[in-house]
């Protein structure tokens, strides 16, 4: 079974604009005080978690909620991150992400479900964006 | 749960609709069109492919169910909802593209009449989005050789709205094309 995840992921990893601003501070956790290979503190970054969502039942599609959490040295920073991701969520049409894990995937879509909220994240009190996104990603993966 | 390949199905394709005048050359599927091929402009989330057409049923006295069944009529129906609201992009849908008026003033005005008319203008319209088809990350389309806008919802302006077109495209059957292809077809890449 495909890792939903793990397809966004990649997917934003492979866009040239996000990288610009985030180089590969891209994970499901955040790395800022990690013992290995920490990220610079603060920096431009982007922590992505499962959210839930709204299980379909009938097809073997996942459609899951994304929380994504935007670091940036500054709230302005973070807003870039942010509005990035923006942008890529009107980029529409389906995205094949090859080699993963278990296969290549295919993204039915990524839409915003909220605008973004500024925060400061909890742990590290770096300013951040946070908002929530719905990806669509097949479960089986393309032959 | 039978298997299916993921790109059987289709989920968050927004079709882009273009216009031209009836006749003018449907290009490859995974070509942009161009030439007198016009995008009609942004339009709403949603754009509905219909199938209208009741069958008539037939019975007989030798058997308890019906025998026969006939599909006397049928339509083919597109709904959109324009949000992109120039004189230029209006009009085309009224069928008055041609009657929207330039003038350098001052004040520098467009003006579209509000009449449509007595007959109306038919189009060739594609509906087309890069990854609809089936088969893979692919385009596919929906060709209607002729057909004519219909219906157009009222235009609501307000505080907490925005102003939208919602029309009606209705296919009428185009005799220059083979029996099958007269209210148009769908054509999918499969690579």
């Amino acid at each position: 079974m495909i890792n939903p995840l793990e397809a966004v992921i990649k997917y934003l990893k492979d866009d040239a604009d996000l990288a610009v601003l985030v180089d590969d501070r891209i994970a499901n956790k955040q790395h800022f005080g990690a013992k290995v290979s920490p990220w610079d503190t603060p920096s431009k970054a982007l922590r992505l978690r499962m959210d839930g969502g709204t299980p379909e039942l009938d097809v073997p599609i996942q459609t899951i909620r994304i929380e994504a959490m935007c670091y940036g040295e500054t709230p302005y920073d973070a807003m870039e991150v942010w509005f990035r991701l923006v942008a890529i969520s009107r980029s529409a049409g389906r995205k094949v992400i090859a080699n993963l894990t278990d296969g290549d995937a295919l993204i039915y879509s990524f839409n915003r479900l909220s605008e973004g909220s500024q925060v400061q994240d909890p742990d590290t009190d770096i300013d951040a964006m946070l908002g929530f996104f719905q990806a669509t990603v097949a479960e089986t993966a393309i032959t | 749960m039978a298997a299916i390949d993921p790109f059987d199905v289709l989920i968050g394709l927004p079709l882009t609709i273009y216009v031209a005048p009836v006749g003018e050359a449907v290009p490859d599927v995974d070509n942009t069109p161009a030439g007198n091929w016009v995008d009609v402009g942004i339009t709403d989330g949603d754009q509905t492919s219909e199938f209208q057409g009741d069958l008539t049923f037939w019975s007989d006295n030798t058997e308890q169910g019906d025998t026969v069944a006939t599909r006397p009529y049928e339509a083919k129906i597109f709904t959109f909802t324009l949000v992109s609201m120039t004189l230029e992009n209006m009009g085309r849908i009224m069928d008055s593209a041609s009657d929207v008026v330039t003038d350098a003033g001052p004040p520098a005005t467009k003006k579209l009449p509000l009449q449509r008319g007595a007959v109306p203008n038919p189009y060739a319209m594609l509906l087309k989005a890069s990854s609809l088809s089936p088969y893979a990350a692919s385009p596919a389309m929906y060709v209607i050789p002729k057909g004519v806008f219909d219906g157009i919802d009222a235009i609501n302006y307000g505080q907490d709205q925005r102003a939208e077109f919602a029309v009606e495209f209705r296919a009428l059957a185009d005799k220059a094309q083979p029996a099958a292809d007269r209210l148009g077809w769908l054509i999918a890449e499969t690579t």
